[in-house]
């Protein structure tokens, strides 16, 4: 008694695929509006991902590159209280240790000295024309640099610093003021009673505008002119695009290892990073949206599925008779959901490309999709099919072939 | 050998009282009976679609009445061709490919499948019509491919159910001359039908009557 006699049956892979291939392409229409269901959902998925994903890529039209390059270091106010031996200050090479931190691209001392002196054309005069104090600022050399000016003449230069010369560069505003126009002729304005030769005129800044109403002179001429006369001294440092949080976190450490709490850095918020934040909350509505029309899609597989099962009990018999097993009525079954899933993960896809696409190119931006969202998107449309024909396919093998055949 | 079977309900139904039979190589039997005499009930039993209650049945010696689902699943598809009054053909589908339905299931390859099928439908008269689907065509068509998709897997018994009831007369004589034809060849067949007509044509007969069968 063997039963090996019969010999088993089988359902080869490439047969399992053409007959649910075909069965699909019998039920056409139905299909194909299925899978669109399926489709929906992948596509509200990719456009979400791939839109976040674009966005993200893009430098945001709220980017200022001026901002995001500059960082500020001042003093921190209440270390200044808690010091009791030591009041805080910045080293004398507070430049050069700014300037060797990779990603600065320029940075210099300012601060604002010669409280006692008035600005004046003439010498010892006290009252400055319109009654308000000019402020007067001591300056490195690469102060000037990091701030961007534009100067008619010549600037601070190294030469001044170290050799403590009488020289100035007075705002735009100043000169104004005291009616200086070229600086051919080596105007002087007076610092109290000191006179100062004017070597050039800051038309303008890109940051620290204030030095337009200034008068500014080396930081070495301020320090052996007016020694500790030090106010609100602050070094500005011009970086390198994205460079800025790396150099705020590490200024203070630069300029005074020992007392790092001294300076409070002041670094311009990431854009980039407010954005990625308001962007989370819409991705995850979008997101959300998408894993619903896919869980609807899933109903939807599952219902034309059945409906297709029971529409079909005589071919499922005739199968059977043929010698289908029920595992083999159950993976067609399944096949056919999967293919219906992934037709409609592959059409979600394109159209998703489609429509971030089309908001790239409507706002003017790079398209930035993921490849791996690209790949994932048939893959999550055959998952979808394979859980919706999960339970078709189980009433699917349980057709006995005997009701199957008698039926019309 | 007594083969039986009882639906199990209260009281029991006894669809087939203990019966013996025995089906030889190369016969043509007609198994005739009214409405619910249990024509069906013989019909599964004979094509394995069913497990008797009692008895035994005996296909070349291997007795396959205590066989799993899985065990009658492969044995049918060796021994078994069926025929049936529906057809059950899938309409989307070619000729050929219905055909190669009887195959699908079977250790054949897919180029041998193809040239199965051909034969068999060049058996039944329809080489012209391979490329045709099912809803281009006529009753006595269908029924032709639903016998060549029973032929093509060289069964042991064709099992007809009702072969011609739905098909005008003129259409079913045909059927059955093919039917004749094919026994003639050497094929064992059986069918089950109530229709005087084709029980005539067949070498034997077993009527049954409230599920009792006896030669004729």
């Amino acid at each position: 008694m063997s039963k090996r006699q019969f010999e088993r049956s089988r359902l080869a892979w490439i047969d399992l695929i053409l007959q649910s291939a075909a069965a699909l392409k019998g039920r056409g229409g139905r299909a194909a509006l299925t899978a669109l269901g399926t489709a929906v959902g992948i596509a509200a998925f990719v456009t979400t991902s791939g839109y976040a994903a674009t966005a993200r890529a893009q430098v945001s039209d709220r980017f200022d590159a001026t901002r995001a390059t500059e960082v500020f270091v001042k003093l921190d106010p209440e270390a200044r209280t808690s010091t009791a031996s030591i009041a805080p200050h910045f080293p004398l090479d507070a430049q050069h240790r700014l300037e060797t931190l990779q990603g600065v691209q320029a940075a210099g001392l300012t601060w604002r000295t010669a409280s006692n002196a008035t600005v004046s054309n003439r010498p010892g005069s006290t009252q400055s024309t319109d009654g308000t104090k000019t402020p007067i600022l001591a300056a490195t050399p690469g102060a000037l640099v990091a701030m961007q000016a534009t100067i008619i003449g010549r600037s601070l230069e190294t030469y001044y610093d170290t050799h403590a010369e009488r020289v100035a560069l007075i705002g735009t505003g100043i000169a104004d003021q005291f009616h200086i126009t070229s600086i051919a002729l080596h105007p002087s304005i007076f610092l109290g009673t000191r006179s100062f030769t004017v070597i050039g005129i800051i038309q303008s800044t890109v940051r620290n505008a204030e030095v337009l109403g200034a008068v500014v002179i080396p930081a070495g001429t301020a320090a052996m002119i007016y020694p500790g006369d030090v106010q609100e001294p602050q070094a500005t440092i011009s970086v390198a695009p994205g460079a800025a949080a790396t150099i705020g976190a590490q200024a203070a450490a630069a300029l005074d290892p020992f007392h790092p709490q001294w300076f409070r850095t002041l670094v311009p918020p990431d854009p980039k990073t407010l954005r990625q934040n308001v962007e989370q909350d819409i991705q995850k509505l979008f997101f959300g949206l998408g894993l619903i029309a896919l869980i609807m899609s899933m109903i939807a597989i599952a219902n034309s599925s059945l409906v297709a099962v029971m529409e079909r009990t005589g071919e499922i018999g005739l199968r059977r008779a043929n010698g289908a097993r029920r595992s083999h009525i159950a993976r067609q079954i399944v096949t056919e959901s999967a293919m219906t899933g992934g037709v409609g993960g592959i059409a979600g896809a394109s159209i998703g490309v489609l429509a971030v696409s089309a908001i790239a190119i409507a706002q003017q931006w790079t398209a930035v999709i993921p490849p791996t969202l690209i790949t994932a998107a048939p893959a999550i449309g055959i998952g979808t099919g394979v859980v919706a024909g999960l339970y078709p396919a189980i009433r699917a093998a349980r057709i006995e072939p005997v009701e199957a055949l008698r039926s019309a | 050998m007594g083969l039986a079977r009882t639906y199990p309900s209260s009281p029991p139904v006894e669809a087939l009282q203990p019966c013996d039979l025995a089906v030889h190589e190369g016969d043509w039997l007609a198994i005739t009976g009214p409405s619910g005499s249990g024509k069906s009930t013989m019909l599964n039993q004979l094509g394995l679609l069913d497990r008797p209650s009692a008895g035994q049945l005996l296909i070349d010696g291997v007795d396959v009445s205590g066989f799993s689902d899985r065990d009658r699943t492969d044995a049918r598809a060796n021994a078994i061709g069926f025929v049936f009054q529906a057809f059950h053909l899938i309409t989307h589908i070619s000729a050929t490919d219905n055909v190669e339905i009887g195959l699908l299931y079977q250790r054949v390859n897919r180029k041998q499948r193809r040239q199965r099928a051909l034969a068999a439908l060049e058996a039944v008269g329809l080489s012209h019509r391979c490329d045709a689907k099912p809803s281009t065509m006529s009753g006595g068509e269908r029924q032709r491919v639903a016998i060549a998709r029973a032929l093509v897997r060289e069964p042991r018994v064709l099992l007809c159910d009702e072969p011609t009831g739905s098909l005008d007369s003129n259409t079913a004589l045909q059927i059955l001359d093919l039917l004749d034809e094919l026994n003639d060849a050497g094929l064992t067949i059986i069918v089950v039908t109530h229709d005087p007509v084709v029980a005539q044509r067949a070498r034997s007969r077993i009527e049954i009557r409230d599920g009792v069968a006896r030669y004729v």
